[in-house]
């Protein structure tokens, strides 16, 4: 049930820009010595509980790399390894090493499930995680209750999963209003003859619906609005209609392989839409580069992290580069890494705030109390504990096969002054 | 009237790619007798090739293009005659189908493994250089697909029925020994009929990729697509053929430009069957068109292996039992979901058996039924009663009964496409509907609890798995033994006289 735009509920309720790389305390709360790495007085109580012994903490991490897609999401493994290495140089946490197990879910949600079922058997908690196929993982969490501190919850099952919590945490409660805003601002006209194509698989679907839904209650208006397959060869006759229809915003849910085949289309009809707008999935080299020159002045929308162009003056993202280029040098520049790192720096800050008796039950309970979370600055503030995504965006432009900041311009920086709608 | 005529040149456009995608499934049939679901899989492999052959290689995309359709795809088709399809030559409908499918999924995992981590892009050979017609912008690339398509139609129509190689390689098809005893080679004709089907293939691949772009499973399924064409044709008159993918290319356009989507019109279900027109069309086909003489496989009648008797019906099926029951006790809790998983695949082709196996009627639709019986199941008290378990036999039931219906006149190859399009069908209308299914399309069933207990762990739901295949494959076992077993035999060996 649709409940209409709300605003100043979210995470940042002050109005203000979000500045990236200077909020947000990592690996605050010391109780094993100085800085919570160094075994304490005594010995840190040895196995406390599944996956953790005196000098290990065993965490699973579950992405999809073969399958339908390879390699979707096989940098948040990387990240996650990566951040494992960062934390182990720096003596781990009370005393104990981070021990990563790797699994693949194939892009599968059976393979998910078994994935998860073996964490749950053999590990501590599950971190990093990222897979569309995580409904999987829900159930087996919902079972055995390992804490699970994911890079992205994609699936509304995970979401509703008591235990199950994420750097971008999946809600299907709210949609974030401040894009639909600034295009209403910048290009009012176009927003007048919006178009949306959207893959007919649950997840793109059920999405697209929502953010026509929110967008409408902006002003947008809906001259297109059209599903499409996930194996759509030519999209021709979609470019088509939607010139037909006269629409000037064009934006689309769909893997990077279908908005390719899309912009190929659009560009072979010369057709130019005054906006088109990607979400932050299309945030990728490889996706600016494929498709220069058709994707040139396209808009990408940020919302889950700080953007890799901002590197130079973010902290943050250079210690979270340095440690991906020594564990996964040349590693494919997504969200997906970004988020993982991130989830990892918020399941040590829980683990050392919990201290030397490490159990499920109280680093769940430490997750909860992560009510506004940057990553130490690598991504926009979201409220981890109540499962709330950020009500932060910035827009990027693509040219020449990279991306350039349009809105806020100034670098790691975020809009959160829009509110959210709530459904 | 500018819109209409814009639909119908990309429909024309499209059209074009399906042609030169069904006259290679229609030369290969019509000169080996066997439908090729590799068709696509390997345009697909050979565009891979080529972009390899050009990009990474630097070749110039002409003698790219020329090297790959003249030289490695003939060669790559003889390769594969020689050493897969050659020993399947004579094997019934079923078998082929088998032998091709398991190629395309061969050559998917090649691509996926070879390119791997690459990022290909094939250009468009005059990037997007073009004019206007009508106000409606075509491309050089555009009117390239349509010559192409064209003088494919028109240099095989004219190799197959008025040259001498043509007309002994629809020979070999007709009776294999007939054209030997008149001089001519059976064995090489063959290989050049494949030769020319992959070298087509590759055409195919090649001038779809750019717009595509090269994702093996989408350029693999693009094939599927020309199935109604390649069928209007039924799999001989390239004419018909050349016809019917232009029919489906317009027929799609105007579809997707003209069909409402809002009000009533915007609901899954509805706007699934625009995005399903190909395999609508190729249902229709099926359905309405007369049926060709479809090669039957081997004159050599099959001899059926003896059923197993009750009293080895129950050792094998309580070693099943045990087996598991030992196995869950020593693997690992991946290797118990892994072990459950198979146990569950192996219930759905259990469904085959007395289906293909014994009945000779083949589907490609298994996991259509078995979705539908998880969401039939999933309906009644969450899924793990008994009640759920009944709901998704009869359900998934009573929609095969009610497909085998206008189903009843095909068999064999048409049969085979049929439940194909009736599966993409679903996957497109009913799988995606969130009515159905819930916000992001999943359902969730708890381990089934049966006599008022639970079970508890995937140990036992192995177990219990394994019972299941075990009582089922027993009562198949009992059912092929008994009078209906004989007439399904019979009827596989000849529907005629069976009846």
């Amino acid at each position: 049930m649709a409940t209409g735009p709300t605003g100043g509920t979210g995470t940042n309720s002050t109005g203000t820009t979000h500045t990236g790389g200077s909020t947000g305390a990592v690996g605050s709360s010391a109780p094993c010595g100085t800085d919570g790495n160094e075994t304490p007085a005594g010995g840190n109580g040895g196995a406390t509980d599944t996956g953790v012994t005196a000098t290990t903490i065993n965490v699973a991490n579950i992405a999809s790399i073969t399958g339908v897609a390879p390699g979707l999401t096989q940098s948040a493994q990387q990240a996650t390894e990566a951040w494992a290495a960062y934390v182990n140089s720096q003596g781990g946490i009370c005393g104990r090493q981070i021990k990563v197990q790797p699994f693949d879910d194939q892009n599968d949600s059976g393979q998910n499930y078994a994935d998860a079922e073996q964490a749950c058997a053999a590990d501590f908690a599950m971190v990093g995680n990222a897979s569309g196929f995580d409904d999987g993982s829900a159930q087996a969490v919902t079972a055995c209750g390992i804490p699970t501190m994911a890079a992205e919850v994609s699936t509304v099952n995970a979401g509703n999963t008591a235990d199950i919590f994420g750097a971008s945490p999946g809600d299907s409660h709210y949609f974030q209003l401040g894009p639909a805003n600034y295009l209403k601002a910048t290009y009012p006209n176009a927003i007048k003859k919006a178009a949306m194509i959207y893959l007919n698989v649950p997840a793109t679907a059920d999405n697209a619906m929502r953010e026509v839904q929110a967008y409408e209650s902006v002003g947008f208006d809906y001259v297109y609005d059209q599903s499409t397959t996930p194996t759509n060869a030519n999209y021709a006759s979609n470019v088509q209609a939607m010139q037909s229809a006269g629409a000037q915003y064009v934006t689309e849910y769909s893997d990077q392989s279908s908005a390719e085949r899309l912009l190929e289309a659009m560009q072979q009809a010369n057709y130019a839409p005054q906006v088109v707008d990607w979400f932050s999935e299309e945030y990728s080299p490889q996706f600016a580069q494929q498709t220069e020159p058709e994707s040139n002045g396209d808009l990408v929308l940020m919302s889950a992290t700080d953007a890799y162009e901002d590197a130079a003056s973010n902290p943050a993202m250079q210690l979270f580069l340095s440690w991906m280029n020594r564990v996964a040098p040349g590693f494919h520049q997504d969200i997906f890494a970004i988020l993982a790192w991130s989830a990892g720096l918020a399941f040590e800050q829980a683990a050392k705030a919990v201290g030397p008796d490490l159990t499920r039950a109280a680093i769940l309970a430490q997750f909860k109390t992560i009510t506004t979370w940057t990553g130490g600055g690598i991504q926009p503030p979201v409220n981890i504990g109540d499962k709330i995504p950020t009500k932060c965006f910035a827009y990027f432009k693509i040219e020449n096969g990279a991306f350039d900041r349009v809105y806020p311009t100034g670098a790691n920086t975020f809009d959160c002054n829009s509110g959210q709608y709530s459904y | 009237m500018h819109e209409f005529i814009a639909f119908t040149i990309i429909g024309i456009v499209a059209g074009a790619t399906y042609a030169v995608a069904a006259s290679g499934l229609v030369v290969t049939y019509s000169t080996s007798g066997i439908f090729n679901i590799a068709h696509g899989a390997i345009g697909m492999f050979m565009a891979f090739v080529y972009w390899q052959l050009t990009v990474p290689w630097h070749l110039a995309p002409g003698l790219g293009f020329a090297i790959v359709v003249f030289v490695l795809a003939p060669l790559f088709g003889a390769l594969i005659e020689r050493i897969l399809i050659r020993r399947v030559a004579t094997a019934s409908v079923t078998v082929t189908l088998v032998v091709t499918v398991g190629l395309t999924l061969v050559l998917i995992g090649l691509a996926q493994r070879i390119w791997a981590g690459q990022s290909p892009v094939v250009a468009q050979f005059f990037g997007h250089d073009g004019f206007n017609l009508f106000r409606v912008y075509v491309t050089y690339e555009d009117v390239i697909t349509i010559g192409i398509a064209g003088l494919i139609a028109i240099g095989l129509r004219i190799l197959l029925f008025r040259s001498r190689v043509g007309i002994a390689m629809r020979g070999v098809v007709d009776n294999r020994e007939l054209v030997g005893l008149f001089g001519g080679r059976p064995s090489l004709l063959s290989t050049f009929s494949w030769a020319i089907g992959a070298s087509l293939a590759s055409v195919a691949g090649i001038l779809a990729a750019p717009i595509i772009q090269l994702n093996p499973l989408i350029l693999t399924l693009l094939v599927i697509d020309a199935y109604a064409a390649a069928m209007l044709g039924r799999l001989r008159s390239l004419p018909l053929t050349f016809v019917g993918a232009l029919g489906i290319g317009l027929t799609t356009s105007y579809a997707t430009g003209y069909f409402p989507s809002s009000g009533i019109w915007d609901s899954t279900p509805i706007q699934g069957l625009v995005l399903s027109v190909p395999s609508l069309l190729l249902f229709i086909v099926l359905l309405v068109l007369p049926m060709d003489r479809i090669r039957s496989g081997s004159l050599r009648r099959q001899v059926s292996l003896a059923p197993a008797g009750l009293t080895r019906s129950l050792q094998g099926g309580a070693l099943l039992v045990v087996g598991v029951a030992v196995a869950v006790s020593f693997l690992s809790v991946s290797g118990v979901i892994t072990l459950g998983i198979g146990l569950a695949y192996g219930l759905i082709c259990l469904s085959l058996v007395p289906l293909t196996g014994w009945g000779g009627q083949v589907s490609i639709c298994q996991m259509t039924f078995a979705g539908l019986g998880a969401f039939a199941a999933s309906k009644f008290n969450g899924g793990e009663s008994a009640v759920g378990l009944l709901a998704a036999a009869l359900l998934a039931g009573g929609v095969g009964a009610i497909i085998s219906l206008p189903a009843l006149r095909l068999r064999g190859l048409y049969l085979a496409l049929a439940t194909m399009a009736f599966a993409t069908l679903m996957d497109n209308s009913f799988f995606p509907w969130s009515a159905a299914f819930g916000f992001d399309g999943s359902l969730h069933i708890p381990l089934p609890a049966l006599f008022g207990q639970h079970m508890s762990s995937a140990k036992s739901f192995d177990i219990f798995l394994a019972v299941v295949f075990a009582l089922l494959s027993i009562g198949l076992l009992a059912l092929r033994r008994g009078p209906f077993g004989r007439v399904l035999i019979a009827m596989k060996d000849s529907e005629a006289a069976c009846a």
